[in-house]
């Protein structure tokens, strides 16, 4: 793996576009500070769509929103960790840029749309400007210009006679019609990265697909790449190439979409795999994970899955390993019986990493820590 | 649903839809735009000179030149026509039958005097004169002017205030939050017509003044509004995605919220208006408002109050002017607030 530090420009080429190391993000609440991301580390490769899953409140909109650096002074800040992105063959750490560099990093370079299209676009200016305004904002074309050109990125997003959609206002607008708005818009000024954070969760399954094949043929012909916030396994199977699972604020397996699919390591990402309903089974109850996701407020000491946890239940029982409270001693406690940290991420299999005491790192040639 | 508002129809359209079911605030905002057109054409509907003349084989427009000549700014560029409106030219007597000359409605200055004082209504004077044979018809129509554009400049003022300060304390949030918030109880606990007495009589009493100083203290209700608008809109989604394509704060204060907290603001705006039109008419009724011989309703109450006893058909005018011109604009303020509400049409619909 070539790493960032060492880079040179032969390496560039394989050099990651993001690269997000041991993020860590606090949010104030009345109850003290909650950590929604807690020492994330993955990075997302030129050209490929990178998935985020998880359940609620598993840190992956924090995440997205801690890259591009929005969340607001008041709810909460950024506590540590780093954030490098490839501006303009520059390796630069957003966490580290003024304000004004970052606001030219926003909407230029990193674009994101969101969950909700219905409020995501300005009741009271016609759709066109509100795409053209990218483009002002960064004071890349005059307002002519602009126009124009939101007009042609209209028609680019598949809406159809652009130029009189244009003049529409949003509630004029289906939901589907609004996210392709939505899209047009983080295209503007061809970003590098575009960060969808939940893009199709509002819309109509139909609509969905329209909106999921229209990313995926937008990033193949902007070359771009695509970081994916979802819960949705089944839009993750669809696009994305690699997919990084998060639980508690923490990425707990990072692995190619086929491997994790076909071989997950970690007991939650199996248990996510487990619930997904299938038309061939016979059953009459989904499978579920026991319990919910426990409160941000005092995450389990040790693994922090390791109360819904299937896999060290099982091992418990088996007898031959010290047990704490019906589970792994292991998952609760460091070897040498130190209230335990959580498990770091490993590579397990080649590509494959994932934060689980019980899957055994892989020996060979083994990373310092959990580079990817 | 025949009389729901049409889904692709705008903003303002629907807003339109929604006001115009509201048959008061209809019949409000007739009132309204007649005052206001009244307001903005007095010199053609009364005054003691015509409209269009012939005058020694030439033409004048001298009522139309005047109405021109009192827009603001704009207004000096067009030069008086003389020798109309010249002191000591009186037209009536100047113009011929044989000349050709179209009247206003209402032949008679606002502060032309005549030797019939005290006449009571009749068709020359429709609605009487007063102590020294003004018309008061003329004088009614000429204070209209001064009330509707005392209402609107303070209200215009006032807005301009309270949209910055009310949108500052709610965009920037903590201590500035904290700091304005205070200023504005402030200024809301001040008795504003005291303050404005006490103001008025350091500065000159007239017009001018009348209209920044309501204008300078009747801002707090706006800032109110705005803040909390600001506050509820600073959140919505379509601020951060704004922020997610660049968009800087100044952008997002200008082209994000201040557009969207402008209808709540009209709505007590036009509150307002009625507001500073009773406290116009309060402080020329006192005195230190707009001075005669220049007519307004506050002064002809006055005038018609010292004659209250012996001719009390004086009286009416001013107080009937003003009761319509307050409930109108309340009526008109009315509409557009339940228009604005979207909580008005699921009543309307269940």
């Amino acid at each position: 793996m070539t790493s960032v530090q060492t880079a040179d420009k032969s390496g560039r080429r394989h050099q990651p576009l993001l690269r997000v190391e041991g993020l860590r993000t606090e949010y104030r609440s009345d109850g003290g500070t909650i950590t929604a991301v807690d020492n994330v580390t993955f990075d997302v490769r030129r050209g490929e769509v990178l998935a985020i899953v998880g359940e609620s409140g598993c840190g992956k909109s924090a995440t997205a929103m801690s890259i591009m650096r929005l969340i607001s002074p008041t709810a909460g800040r950024i506590a540590s960790g780093r954030v490098l992105f490839d501006r303009d063959e520059e390796s630069v750490d957003l966490l580290l840029l003024d304000e004004s560099a970052m606001r030219s990093v926003r909407g230029q370079h990193i674009s994101m749309i969101f969950q909700e299209p219905m409020t995501s676009l300005n009741p009271i200016h016609q759709v066109g400007d509100q795409v053209a305004e990218a483009l002002l904002a960064h004071g890349l074309a005059n307002r002519r210009e602009a126009w124009d050109r939101a007009v042609t990125m209209l028609g680019k997003v598949g809406i159809a006679a652009a130029s009189e959609r244009a003049r529409d206002f949003p509630h004029q607008l289906s939901g589907g019609m609004r996210q392709r708005v939505m899209i047009a818009m983080a295209l503007m000024c061809h970003p590098k990265l575009l960060i969808a954070d939940e893009p199709t969760t509002a819309l109509d399954v139909t609509v969905q697909a329209q909106i999921l094949d229209l990313l995926l043929s937008l990033k193949e012909s902007q070359g771009m790449s695509v970081m994916l916030v979802s819960h949705d396994l089944g839009v993750v199977a669809e696009t994305a190439d690699r997919v990084c699972v998060m639980y508690a604020g923490q990425v707990v397996e990072l692995a190619p979409v086929r491997e994790l699919f076909a071989n997950p390591l970690h007991p939650y990402t199996r248990g996510l795999l487990e619930s997904l309903p299938r038309i061939s089974d016979a059953k009459e109850r989904l499978t579920v994970i026991p319990g919910s996701v426990p409160n941000a407020r005092r995450f389990p000491d040790g693994c922090r899955f390791h109360p819904r946890c299937g896999l060290t239940r099982e091992l418990a029982c088996s007898g031959n390993r010290p047990v704490t409270d019906g589970v792994l001693a292991r998952c609760i406690r460091d070897v040498d019986g130190q209230q335990g940290g959580s498990p770091t991420l490993q590579e397990a299999e080649p590509e494959h990493f994932v934060a689980c005491w019980e899957v055994p790192a892989r020996q060979d040639n083994q990373p310092e820590s959990a580079h990817v | 649903m025949t009389r729901g508002p049409d889904q692709h129809a705008t903003g303002s359209q629907r807003l339109w839809q929604r006001f115009r079911r509201n048959r008061a605030g209809v019949v409000g905002l007739g009132c309204v735009l007649s005052l206001l057109l009244i307001a903005m054409l007095s010199p053609l509907i009364a005054g003691n000179v015509p409209i269009v003349c012939r005058y020694q084989d030439q033409w004048y427009a001298p009522a139309v030149v005047e109405t021109v000549r009192r827009i603001p700014i704009v207004g000096r560029i067009v030069r008086p026509s003389k020798p109309f409106g010249l002191p000591g030219f009186d037209a009536k007597s100047e113009l011929s039958d044989a000349d050709t000359a179209i009247w206003p409605l209402i032949p008679f200055g606002p502060t032309e005097t005549s030797t019939q004082s005290f006449a009571s209504p009749s068709s020359t004077h429709w609605l009487g004169t007063d102590e020294i044979g003004r018309d008061i018809a003329a004088r009614m129509v000429h204070g209209t002017t001064v009330s509707m554009s005392v209402g609107v400049v303070a209200m215009g003022i006032a807005g301009f205030i309270g949209l910055f300060i009310g949108g500052i304390a709610g965009f920037a949030g903590g201590w500035v939050d904290a700091v304005l918030s205070r200023v504005i109880e402030v200024v809301i606990c001040f008795p504003v017509l005291f303050l404005i007495l006490s103001v008025m009589v350091w500065l000159e009493p007239n017009i001018v003044n009348v209209m920044i100083i309501i204008g300078i203290t009747r801002w707090t209700a706006v800032a109110r509004f705005t803040r909390g608008e600001f506050i509820k809109l600073k959140e919505q989604e379509f601020v951060l995605a704004a922020r997610a394509s660049g968009a800087g704060t100044l952008r997002i204060a200008v082209r994000h919220l201040l557009p969207n907290a402008l209808a709540p603001a009209l709505v007590t705006l036009t509150f307002g208006v009625a507001q500073a039109i009773l406290i116009e008419a309060a402080l020329s009724w006192l005195g230190f408002g707009v001075q005669p011989p220049n007519p307004s309703w506050g002064n002809l109450l006055r005038s018609a109050y010292v004659h209250l006893r012996s001719d009390p058909y004086m009286v009416y005018p001013p107080c009937v002017a003003i009761f319509v011109a307050v409930l109108a604009y309340n009526l008109v303020g009315d509409a557009l607030r339940d228009a604005i509400d979207p909580r008005t049409e699921l009543q309307a619909r269940t």
